[in-house]
């Protein structure tokens, strides 16, 4: 072998080392960067149900109920437009950890507003809601086809409505309170939709049937 | 970290290592990449052809030899092992009318395979080299004289030539030539190296006494004699070298059935000659210090990643089939923008990376292996870089399989 070719294994080690290191650094950068967001979403969220949650006790004293109505609708509006958001990170997060607890700190939240939203039933009789119960990270096939699909309805029926409530909840991270919840609306089996806080379903449903469901 | 992104980052990192490694070599080494040396030695050659039921071309192949402007070429021996055509036939007639120079033979019975017509015409060579062709290969008139000058230096052993495809009719064989160029061109980067692997049979000439004296001949045993070869040659501390500038021309499988049951066989051979040597790879040099142990490593991951691969597209069109079919029941649209969007990760940054590497690969290869009024259309190297190289995994799984059951059939 020529000399000259002789150091060339050590060389192109080194260079293949140089490209993995800025790559990786690259890919933990970038999944850094959407875990800061999703942390950051997060806290403006959770300010934004502070904010909401004062307003409500405030103006619930005086029965303002149209101005509850449309905090709330805006709040839950918010949290399922970043739900969707942390679900594209989660599934694009490689190298660091996946995003459970940041998921399980937003399934709090979620069961906060429905349990409000319980407690306002009175004022928030009008305002048509769905609460999607799913598993998180299942590693039943069938059943994460059915989510895909109950997700897509949803989001459909959702994207008719801008006034109604869809609330996407993991019911599978271990949450005490909305296990509690759960039970008192005696659910069977995950997936499962609520609508309106009175009707469960655990089937798919034609959409348009389950908009008729929602609307009478 | 999921076991699929681990395998990915394997593969990636090895597949990396060759390309930079490949591309080093070029840039160190492109002033030689044609180098041809000068001689003045005479050495007398003989040129040995095994044949079997190629009356098409066998008398091509012939002429081809007789053209050649080595003027030591001393002996063509053209074997025949026992063909059902009228192969023999055309071969006597060369014999009859260059008695000095063409000697037909026919093997007692059909042995089978090419080592053995090989074997049985290597037992008349007198001469000092002795070459090896195939009965379907076409070596340009100087394709001889430029690789002679190697034997010069006293530690090359063998010598092989630059193997491009002569019938460029139909879609696969196109394909395959782009595939030639690139092993062409790799070769002769592994060359710089020391560590090329086969030496090819449509034309490789060796020193005799090697071949036949010390190494005993062909491997019959195995499916794929040239490369078995080579790696002989290698394990006895010889080096073996590449002629850019000896351009043979060779007739490629034109059906897809027939080029993967040629893949088969290479790749059968290829397993059965690592098997054989892997006992002793620590004497063959680079090839079987590290370039071997690598390629091993990388067909291990290669094909383990494979199998992940398999397992989570199963699950995802499983998914997708089911949601599909759900999706129609509900009345709601099978797929949506969201499905289709694509956060950028770092596997995507490596991937596009390697693909442009890969690329400019075997373009610097189709540059380097222009042939005079022949180009390549784009749709074939589109084809070739997105489509041809991703069957090679199934080439691969039905050749261990092959290997595994003791496959032993030319």
């Amino acid at each position: 072998m020529l000399l000259k070719n002789k150091f060339i294994f050590l060389e192109a080690l080194l260079i293949t080392i140089l490209i993995f290191v800025i790559g990786i650094f690259i890919g933990i950068s970038i999944e850094n960067k959407n875990n800061y967001n999703s942390q950051v979403f997060y806290m403006n969220s959770e300010a934004d149900l502070m904010d909401s949650y004062i307003l409500t006790n405030l103006i619930s004293e005086e029965k303002n109920c149209d101005i509850v109505t449309k905090e709330t609708i805006n709040f839950a509006n918010k949290v399922y437009e970043k739900s969707l958001l942390l679900e594209d990170y989660d599934k694009f997060a490689l190298l660091m950890d996946d995003l459970t607890m940041l998921n399980k700190r937003y399934t709090l939240m979620k069961t906060f507003l429905w349990k409000s939203n319980l407690d306002n039933l009175n004022c928030l009789n009008n305002t048509k809601m769905i609460v999607y119960l799913y598993n998180y990270n299942t590693d039943d096939l069938a059943i994460e086809a059915e989510q895909n699909v109950w997700s897509r309805l949803l989001m459909q029926i959702k994207q008719d409505d801008k006034n109604l409530i869809l609330l996407p909840i993991a019911a599978n991270l271990d949450v005490s309170s909305l296990d509690f919840i759960l039970n008192e609306f005696n659910i069977e089996k995950v997936p499962a939709v609520i609508v309106n806080n009175k009707e469960i379903f655990y089937d798919l449903e034609k959409k348009d049937d389950l908009k008729n469901i929602i609307y009478n | 970290m999921e076991t699929l992104i681990i395998f990915y980052f394997i593969y990636s990192f090895i597949a990396f290592y060759f390309l930079i490694m490949y591309f080093l070599v070029y840039i160190k080494n492109k002033k030689d990449i044609f180098y041809t040396p000068k001689t003045e030695s005479k050495r007398d050659l003989t040129i040995v052809i095994p044949c079997y039921n190629e009356q098409e071309s066998v008398g091509k192949t012939i002429e081809c030899f007789l053209k050649s402007d080595y003027p030591y070429l001393k002996k063509i021996i053209v074997v025949d092992d026992c063909s059902k055509d009228n192969s023999y036939k055309i071969i006597k007639k060369y014999e009859q009318k260059y008695p000095d120079l063409v000697l037909a033979l026919k093997t007692p019975k059909n042995t089978g395979k090419a080592a053995g017509s090989k074997n049985y015409g290597l037992k008349f060579v007198k001469t000092e080299l002795v070459g090896f062709s195939d009965s379907d290969s076409m070596p340009k008139i100087n394709a001889i004289t430029n690789m002679i000058g190697f034997f010069d230096d006293e530690t090359v052993g063998g010598v092989t030539s630059r193997v491009l495809v002569k019938n460029k009719t139909n879609f696969l064989e196109s394909l395959q030539s782009i595939e030639y160029k690139v092993i062409a061109f790799t070769r002769k980067l592994m060359g710089f190296i020391d560590s090329i692997y086969v030496t090819t049979g449509p034309l490789s000439i060796y020193r005799t006494k090697i071949v036949k004296d010390d190494l005993g001949g062909f491997d019959e045993n195995n499916l794929t004699e040239d490369i078995e070869l080579t790696w002989n040659v290698v394990k006895s501390g010889w080096r073996v070298e590449m002629s850019m500038n000896s351009l043979v021309y060779t007739y490629v499988p034109r059906t897809l059935k027939v080029w993967f049951k040629q893949r088969i066989r290479w790749n059968v051979g290829g397993m059965q000659t690592v098997k054989k040597y892997l006992p002793s790879i620590h004497k063959c040099g680079f090839l079987g210090k590290f370039i071997m142990p690598f390629f091993l490593f990388s067909w291990f991951i290669g094909l383990s990643g494979l199998f992940v691969i398999v397992y989570r597209y199963s699950r995802e069109i499983f998914i997708k089939y089911m949601s599909a079919y759900l999706s129609t029941k509900s009345e709601i649209a099978i797929i949506t923008f969201r499905d289709l969007a694509i956060n950028p990760t770092i596997l995507f940054f490596l991937g596009i990376i390697l693909f442009a590497l890969g690329l400019s690969f075997m373009l610097a290869s189709l540059v380097y292996s222009k042939e005079k009024g022949y180009s390549h259309a784009l749709h074939e190297i589109f084809i070739y870089s997105f489509f041809y190289v991703v069957l090679y995994p199934a080439i691969l799984i039905t050749s261990l399989f092959n290997f595994m059951r003791g496959y032993n059939k030319w």
